[in-house]
């Protein structure tokens, strides 16, 4: 499920996939209902992947207009938030790519910030990790997510969402000064 | 506040601010894009190349059926095929005779 979803009340979620599942076979209203839903959760994710709110808007209505295409292909609307979550990151990441704008993490500067003193500047933060990296931290920092439950979203592996959230904890904790779990 | 809630929450607060469409504007907005268009049908990639390779099968398994049984039956008649082989010999297929 995606991150959202998986904080819904049980009856809201099965509300939701009832929605997914008209809109699987062919009905407009449910989509629009469901576009609805989700857009400010998977414009937040956008902008976090992205390491910048520009382009995330777009990309977010790219992947839903694609979402609407292939929806046959799902097995149930259940499946439906993760599909598209899962969509919405591997779109961001080949976005990054094909702009080549990534940050090479060797020349990212880390110049320890004080958190007790200064406000945190996220953009410049999210720039010194991987597009890979800021998914996981997005995930498990905001949405509260768990490994298992990261897993799912990103479709990669249990052992691949431990080494991203590590590596990515230790630079924050260096650019930020701080301690970080 | 602990330093990772203080990060998540200011992450949050970046991530969350409003975008420029709403839920409803980018419906609206997808709507309008999709025009006309319906969910494309499912289309299986692994379902004709399945159907070919089972197709090919059945049709080594038929060819070396009829041949045993144009050995075991030289004057059967019916539709032939036939072809030279490398050796020189002919070969011909009683079509009638291939059994699945």
């Amino acid at each position: 499920m995606g991150p959202e979803f998986a904080k819904q009340p049980v009856r809201v979620q099965t509300h939701l996939a009832e929605i997914a599942e008209a809109a699987r076979g062919g009905d407009r209203e449910a989509f629009a209902a469901l576009v609805e839903a989700i857009w400010p959760g998977l414009v937040a994710f956008a902008r976090s992947v992205l390491g910048r709110a520009a382009d995330a808007e777009d990309l977010v209505q790219d992947a839903l207009v694609v979402a609407w295409q292939q929806l046959s292909t799902l097995k149930s609307g259940r499946s439906f938030y993760s599909w598209v979550w899962k969509m919405v990151y591997r779109r961001a990441v080949l976005h990054l790519k094909e702009r080549a704008r990534l940050v090479p993490i060797e020349e990212a500067e880390i110049e320890p910030i004080y958190l007790v003193t200064k406000d945190i500047d996220i953009p410049r933060m999210l720039a010194i990790l991987t597009p890979q990296q800021r998914a996981v931290v997005y995930l498990s920092l905001v949405e509260g997510q768990t490994n298992s439950e990261i897993r799912a979203a990103l479709g990669i592996s249990s052992i691949t969402v431990r080494i991203y959230r590590t590596r990515a904890l230790a630079r924050m904790r260096r650019y930020l000064g701080v301690e970080l779990p | 506040m602990r330093n990772q809630d203080c990060v998540a929450r200011e992450l949050r607060e970046w991530a969350y601010r409003p975008p420029a469409l709403t839920g409803a504007e980018a419906a609206r907005r997808i709507s309008t894009s999709l025009g006309a268009q319906t969910p494309q049908p499912r289309r299986g990639v692994l379902r004709p190349v399945l159907a070919a390779a089972v197709a090919a099968l059945i049709a080594v398994v038929a060819l070396f059926t009829g041949l045993r049984g144009r050995a075991a039956h030289p004057g059967a008649t019916g539709t032939t095929a036939a072809f030279t082989l490398s050796s020189g010999t002919q070969v011909v297929i009683e079509l009638s005779e291939v059994k699945p």
